[in-house]
């Protein structure tokens, strides 16, 4: 297998499970030098383990992505042990079963987005002042959602989240344009990860009301994460990588 | 170039593959080891493509087959064609297209208006409808590609023919993918952005202004496209199905 990622270094934030795993497992196999982030120190080395059973040890930074000294914390780091970075993945987030919007606690609504918002500011700002100084352009990536396309009843503070969080990156593409750094949101759907798993129910519900009839899986989007951070596809920026089984669409 | 991904084993058309963002396509997918029907009107293009393939050492089977995208009857042999000597059909790329201006539309032009939709909208559904229909009848899934542009999000003046027919392309794929995910084909759309490719090098001076325009400040090259065909064509995202893949240095969301 060729490894379109060889030598580029990496940061992947959630880093300890779903989504977030999948991409640093397949970015590690397709030849990145993996930094990985979250805030579980305890399955972010699960996370280490398995990546440094096919390869080359990532470095593991448990961070809190709320935190902007932890932020700095962690650029330092990467800065240290690799000395560059070619690509940013702000994939963390939380989905807090917050209700509808009435009877959403401000507490949800606050740690919703602390952590989906905010946090994803902190690790792309920081992201982004590394690669401008480098000069040598990068890849900016960030998970969005689907719902922030096509909206459910009852995450109304997720989804405002996720929806500030499309339009941040698409805020930021001429920004960084010209310093050829390309910015690209990932919009799964339903995918089968840990949080959803946990509904008795929820992902056989999700999956029959898909044009596809199945829910994604996290590796696939993985894959397509990696094509984005590779030298595949050097024009693209500002576009939605959207895996969602059909859902927006329908 | 380095292939991103194995076709190996798997068969697919592909139309206007014998210039330009086609071109480029077939290529790619060459290298990627599919066995290709190149399908367009010029036979000599297709030759050369299908010659060019050969001699960067495609491990596929390479058929052309000329072909107007305007007549049903032509779009039905390029298919038997390529069922005739692959017997069977994963996907197909209908990527053959028309880019003209357009008058102001004060001066509309109706025949160029009306050959703009027969070639773009028409010749893309006969393309993807016959292509479908083989697919379905075979009942093992499939993937399908159309071409769509970036100005249906963010146009421009004097290309109202164009844009109209890709406008309604883009419409008809979103359709299609639903009409077709019980099948479990996938249908996607490569959205690019300017493309150095023929018809826009012909005009003086017009890639250099659109890739100014452009937040990466560079055009599309047909190669990139190409890669990123293969890697939608390939078994890698089985979930995406009615995405639009934008390729464009940003344009469609620059202010
Ligand atoms: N270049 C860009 O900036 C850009 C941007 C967005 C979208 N696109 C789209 O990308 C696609 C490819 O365009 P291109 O830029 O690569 O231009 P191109 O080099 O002119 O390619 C178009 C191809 O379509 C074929 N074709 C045209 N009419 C046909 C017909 N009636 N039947 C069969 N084949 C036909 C042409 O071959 P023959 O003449 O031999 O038939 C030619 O090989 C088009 O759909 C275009 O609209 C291009």
């Amino acid at each position: 297998m060729s490894a379109p990622l060889a030598g580029k270094v990496v940061v992947v934030t959630g880093a300890e499970s779903g989504i977030g795993r999948a991409i640093a497992t397949v970015c590690a196999v397709q030849g990145a030098r993996l930094c990985i982030a979250g805030i579980d120190a305890e399955r972010l080395a699960e996370t280490e383990a398995l990546i440094a059973a096919g390869g080359e040890a990532p470095l593991a930074v448990p961070t809190d992505i709320t935190d902007p000294d932890a932020i700095d914390r962690l650029y330092a780091a990467i800065d240290a042990r690799h000395g560059r970075l070619d690509g940013v993945v702000a994939n963390a987030g939380i989905i807090l079963h917050s209700g509808p919007m009435h009877e959403t606690s401000l507490d949800d609504w606050d740690r919703t987005i602390a952590t989906n918002l905010r946090g994803t500011f902190l690790t792309l700002r920081a992201g982004a002042r590394y690669l401008v100084e480098q000069g040598e352009g990068g890849s900016l990536l960030a998970t969005g959602s689907s719902t922030a396309v096509r909206p459910a009843a009852g995450g109304a503070a997720y989804i405002a989240s996720k929806g500030a969080v499309h339009a941040l990156m698409r805020a930021v593409v001429s920004e960084l344009g010209p310093h050829g750094i390309r910015v690209n949101l990932i919009v799964p759907g339903q995918t089968a990860t840990p949080p959803l798993q946990r509904i008795p129910g929820f992902l056989e519900q999700a999956a029959a009301k898909l044009p596809l009839g199945r829910v994604a899986e996290p590796e696939e989007i993985a894959r397509l994460v990696a094509f984005a951070l590779s030298d595949a596809a050097p024009s693209m920026t500002g576009a939605l990588l959207t895996v969602d089984s059909g859902r927006t669409t329908s | 170039m380095q292939a991103v991904q194995s076709l190996a084993g798997k068969s697919f058309v592909i139309t206007g593959a014998g210039s330009g963002i086609g071109h480029a396509i077939a290529l790619a997918c060459a290298e990627a080891g599919a066995n290709l029907c190149l399908a367009g009107r010029n036979l000599s293009k297709l030759e050369d493509a299908a010659g060019r393939a050969r001699a960067d050492g495609a491990a596929g089977d390479i058929l052309v087959a000329a072909t107007d995208i305007a007549s049903t009857e032509s779009v039905a042999a390029m298919y038997a064609a390529a069922l005739d000597r692959f017997g069977t059909l994963d996907g197909l790329v209908a990527n053959a297209g028309v880019m003209a201006p357009s008058p102001p539309v004060q001066d509309f032009d109706e025949a160029a208006f009306r050959q703009a939709i027969d070639v773009n909208l028409l010749g893309t559904a006969r393309t993807v409808a016959q292509g479908a229909k083989i697919l379905v009848e075979q009942g093992r899934g499939g993937t399908i590609l159309a071409t769509g542009s970036s100005l249906v999000y963010r146009s421009g003046p004097f290309m109202s023919a164009y844009v109209t027919s890709k406008a309604a392309v883009h419409g008809f794929m979103n359709t299609v993918a639903l009409d077709l995910a019980p099948h479990r084909i996938r249908v996607n759309l490569l959205v690019p952005g300017t493309s150095s490719t023929p018809p826009l090098q012909a005009m003086e001076g017009f890639l250099e202004r659109a890739a100014a325009a452009t937040p990466l400040g560079e055009v599309v090259s047909p190669d990139e496209l190409g890669r990123f065909a293969v890697f939608l064509l390939g078994d890698a995202v089985p979930h995406m199905t009615g995405a639009a893949l934008v390729v464009d240095s940003g344009k469609s969301i620059a202010a």
